[in-house]
């Protein structure tokens, strides 16, 4: 472990937790796989989605200095802009781990609350994340904690939330089975393409859309 | 509330505010004799959003190939916001971009009726190849419609209901268009071996279960960076020029063009 010398909030700024947004994802208690960070939404840019276990989406926010006047704003207006995108995003990267039908959960992410914000963020089912930064003599490490508030039901979710947006959660429909398939290579295969198999292997290839991340 | 290609379909084409380039009547009056249309039918349903931004962005590549290009749209509800909104051509970088026909055809007859009239405007700028939007509960016989259908376009991933979902189009294809020669690109892979095993899959079912073969054509790559491309309003190959994504798209147009047109004349190939 790592000697912590000296522990307090730190301003960061949005880029330096997009910077180590998924590791703080992947450490939190209900781990969340990072999908996309700062990708455009409605008039600016989302911070970050992400899926839960249960293949839920996650829009995140980061309430931060230089960030949102109105973070929980934001926050609602991007879900909306959000929620009917989901299927698109599937239609690209069908890979993508995301459950179609499923109403994005809200979090936001901060330093710090203010009472006000924690009761507006119950009242709207917004969750909310706790940055902590600290001083050590390797440099500065950020935490991600659960508000005391919440911290005794961090998987469950705000009943509100529950009446007040989106269907319940269903299982997603399974794909209908494949029907016998020929073999899967043919050494007379009519495919055709001008790529080359290395170009696709190249290490600086983007996928096809944000993966494992 | 249910997404809607409508809700999406404004994206992936230019705005009001851009200046045409290559104005149809200016284009058309460089006419020098009749060139003939292809249709390249792709069927689409209401949510087909990433073939749409396949079908833009090809259509403009097939322009960049210095091919006349008209990017065909029906009158269907689900298209209507398309009709309301888009100039007549669009803007690429070094040279003209595709036209947009707008057609007011309900049906598969009528919009075949509208590209054979389309073929009959000619065009100084050689060849048109036609992509063509055709909703797919329009795919039905009819006599009027099956020259449409002669040229298909279809794509389609590894994923087991897309393969479901193509074989299924296929056979209504044929039915609606018995000598047709469909062609399929296969997008939504890692690898080159995932698309020609997807492909293969595909051209087996349908030369066992249907007797007909499978041209393919090629495979496109990165479809995020093709939508977010549209989104944008500019072809993947301008936004990214050199992406894989867009060797792969100039890859598909170059085999469309090339398996369309007659090297010798450059023209197109006449539907059979």
């Amino acid at each position: 472990m790592r000697p912590i010398v000296a522990g307090r909030v730190a301003q960061l700024r949005r880029a330096e937790i997009l910077e180590c947004l998924e590791g703080l994802l992947g450490a939190s208690p209900e781990p969340l796989r990072l999908i996309v960070r700062d990708v455009q939404g409605l008039g600016g840019p989302i911070d970050a989605v992400a899926c839960d276990a249960t293949g839920t989406p996650v829009l995140i926010g980061i309430a931060t200095p230089d960030g949102a006047a109105d973070p929980l704003g934001s926050l609602l207006a991007q879900r909306a802009w959000l929620a009917p995108r989901i299927r698109d995003w599937l239609q690209l990267n069908p890979q993508l781990p995301f459950r179609p039908d499923v109403r994005p959960r809200m979090l936001l992410l901060a330093g710090q609350w203010e009472a006000a914000t924690l009761a507006a963020a119950a009242e709207i089912g917004v969750e909310l994340g706790r940055l902590r930064a600290l001083e050590t003599v390797e440099g500065t490490v950020v935490g991600l904690e659960t508000p005391p508030e919440r911290a005794s039901s961090a998987t469950e979710r705000p009943p509100l939330e529950r009446a007040s947006f989106g269907p319940e959660r269903t299982p997603p429909e399974a794909p209908p089975p494949e029907p016998a398939t020929p073999p899967l290579a043919r050494p007379d295969s009519g495919f055709r393409t001008g790529l080359r198999a290395e170009d696709l292997d190249s290490p600086s290839r983007p996928r096809s859309a944000p993966r494992g991340r | 509330m249910a997404r809607e290609l409508s809700d999406v379909l404004d994206y992936f084409l230019p705005g009001r505010d851009e200046t045409p380039a290559i104005p149809v009547e200016a284009a058309r009056a460089q006419e020098n004799g009749l060139r003939g249309l292809l249709p390249l039918a792709v069927p689409v349903t209401e949510r087909d959003v990433v073939p749409v931004a396949f079908v833009w962005n090809l259509a403009i590549e097939i322009a960049r190939a210095a091919r006349h290009a008209v990017l065909l749209i029906p009158d269907d509800p689900t298209l209507q916001p398309l009709r309301e909104s888009l100039p007549p051509t669009t803007r690429i970088a070094g040279g003209g971009g595709p036209e947009f026909a707008f057609s007011g055809a309900d049906d598969l007859g009528a919009l075949a009726r509208d590209a054979r009239e389309l073929g009959r405007t000619p065009h100084g700028r050689g060849p048109t190849l036609a992509p063509t939007l055709v909703p797919t509960r329009w795919i039905r016989p009819d006599p009027d419609g099956a020259s449409l259908l002669q040229h298909p376009v279809l794509f389609a991933t590894p994923e087991a209901s897309s393969l479901h979902a193509t074989q299924a189009l296929l056979e209504r294809i044929f039915e609606a268009a018995p000598h047709a020669e469909p062609g399929v690109t296969i997008h939504g892979v890692d690898s080159i071996q995932e698309a020609e095993r997807t492909f293969d899959r595909l051209s087996l079912r349908c030369e066992t279960s249907l007797g007909r073969p499978l041209r393919s054509y090629g495979l496109l790559l990165d479809d995020l960076q093709i939508y977010r491309a549209a989104v944008e309003r500019r072809p993947v190959t301008a936004a990214k020029p050199n992406s894989l994504a867009s060797r792969a798209l100039t890859d598909v147009a170059r085999l469309l063009i090339e398996d369309h047109t007659d090297p010798a004349e450059g023209h197109p190939v006449a539907p059979q």
